[in-house]
């Protein structure tokens, strides 16, 4: 592993959301990080770039036409490499009912548009870069979290 | 002759009577009259069947207070009225004036009924009245919970919204000290875009409370060379749309008098329409058509057809946006066919929509050449 605990780069991480300038704008914020990103403005293509790239992170809209974000986050908790990725809800809906609704659906996160990026940062930062310097934990520590 | 054996006996005159009323509300204007008519008879037969029941003090000044309970779980017709005439785009006021003019033109009638000795017609009447006030106090209660209802609906929508593009100005400022070069336009492109859709739906909103805040929508008709007005959209919209074929067809003359940044507002909201719901892959037509004494502006496209219940109301605001947690696309407020039709309405024009899977969507609006 040649990342450090406090320094979270060089993860992939999987941006989609229908809105091309959010999506592309927020990806170009996780490069200047020092990130992989691949962007997608559906969530059909998002879940067959999922299978390709197999993120560390995915950063989902949920309004999107063909799939929505729910739909998608669904099916990345089917696929055995989708188990361990974070999964963050980035959505203009933000009350208690969508939050609930985003963690049934196997999110992990909900943060509401637009988000704080500094907050973006430290998430990943704790949840994906501390699971990669601990490998083994991550998995275990997913189950206990996920709600289904 | 009771009251109610006397609304049964002369319905079709009471309505005959009040349908001249009911013609003159101006939302009423684009509804079918059988539809505006069967719905009064429904109201006044429950009436007549209400006032046959008999009926204590005590039952009599809890329905005077409209305090009575619906029977059942079923739906009153007065609350069945209420939702049908919100989602026709009714006001309270013309709302409730239907109910004035139905309580007139009954009245009226039966005053002049010669039979009936006086203490009994003033019996019958208050009983009337009563009924009347019964089915005013549901139908205004179910029109207010509507209308909270899709106030709350329409907040919801605008505060979601408008969150996407602040998101990308927010994080294109933030990138932006650290971009040079082409990237660096490719940053300050978003800003623009996202400012200009924000600027937008502030616009939209603003159109919009001015028409439901009862003003009318002002114009500063001048004479306008249609076709040109369409060429000149079209290549707008393929510029700002470049993955999307956009085709243009005048035929004839279609000059005319109008409000030209207006009409460009219509047929924009239009396209844009065309773009969101439309098969991508399929091209959007604009077609102006030259009539003796009208115009016609039609934007077509292929895709999923609106749903024939939707249809009637898709031109009306607040309305539409029912299962906005679950709505898809996310570029604007739902307001732009609203806005479009009260444009056509303005100039003494309509607007309307054909929508089948085989044929596609057009929406067409019919302009007479000169303001009357």
């Amino acid at each position: 592993m040649g990342q450090t605990e406090n320094e979270a780069s060089g993860l992939r991480i999987l941006v989609a959301d229908d809105n091309m300038d959010a999506a592309d704008s927020l990806a170009l914020l996780l490069r200047l990080d020092g990130h992989e990103v691949a962007v997608e403005y559906n969530g059909v293509t998002a879940l067959a770039r999922f299978h390709s790239m197999k993120p560390h992170a995915a950063l989902l809209d949920l309004g999107m036409p063909k799939m929505t974000g729910y739909e998608l986050a669904k099916e990345i908790r089917k696929i055995p490499d989708g188990l361990g990725t974070y999964l963050v809800a980035v959505s203009g809906w933000g009350a208690a009912r969508d939050k609930a609704a985003t963690a049934v659906a196997g999110f992990d996160c909900h943060l509401v548009k637009p988000p704080d990026f500094d907050v973006l940062r430290e998430l990943i930062r704790c949840e994906v870069a501390d699971r990669l310097v601990r490998p083994d934990m991550s998995s275990s520590e997913h189950s206990s979290m996920s709600p289904v | 002759m009771t009251l109610s054996q006397f609304i049964r006996g002369n319905i079709e005159v009471i309505l005959t009577e009040w349908e001249k009323f009911a013609s003159t509300i101006p939302s009423a204007a684009g509804m079918d009259k059988r539809a505006l008519r069967d719905d009064a008879k429904e109201i006044l037969l429950h009436i007549a069947f209400d006032m046959e029941g008999s009926q204590s003090d005590k039952e009599q000044a809890i329905k005077s207070k409209g305090l009575k309970a619906t029977v059942g779980a079923e739906e009153s017709d007065a609350k069945v009225h209420a939702s049908g005439r919100f989602m026709e785009g009714f006001s309270l006021d013309e709302m409730v004036s239907e109910f004035r003019a139905l309580r007139a033109s009954v009245i009226r009638f039966w005053m002049k009924q010669p039979e009936v000795e006086t203490r009994e017609r003033l019996l019958e009447l208050i009983r009337f009245n009563e009924g009347i006030d019964q089915a005013l106090t549901e139908s205004i209660e179910r029109f207010s919970e509507q209308l909270n209802y899709s106030r709350e609906l329409f907040m919801g929508m605008l505060g979601h919204d408008l969150r996407t593009p602040l998101q990308v100005i927010l994080q294109s400022t933030r990138t932006l000290p650290k971009t040079t070069g082409e990237q660096q336009q490719q940053v300050i492109l978003h800003i623009d875009r996202s400012a200009r859709h924000i600027q937008r739906m502030v616009e939209d909103l603003l159109d919009v409370a001015r028409t439901r805040l009862g003003a009318s929508f002002p114009l500063e008709p001048q004479p306008t060379d249609g076709a040109m007005l369409c060429k000149q959209l079209v290549e707008d919209m393929r510029a700002i749309n470049p993955g999307r074929e956009l085709r243009l067809e005048v035929t004839g003359d279609v000059n005319g008098v109008w409000d030209s940044a207006r009409l460009i507002q219509l047929l924009t909201n239009l396209v844009r329409n065309a773009i969101q719901h439309g098969d991508a892959a399929s091209p959007i037509t604009v077609r102006a058509m030259g009539e003796e004494r009208h115009a016609v502006f039609e934007v077509h496209n292929m895709g999923e057809p609106i749903a024939p219940t939707k249809l009637p109301f898709i031109f009306q605001p607040l309305v539409q946006g029912t299962g906005a947690e679950t709505r898809a696309r996310t570029e604007n407020l739902g307001l732009g066919l609203y806005i479009a039709s009260t444009i056509a309405k303005a100039h003494a024009g309509t607007l309307g929509a054909e929508s089948s899977l085989d044929k596609g969507t057009t929406f067409k609006a019919r302009l007479p050449r000169a303001p009357h």
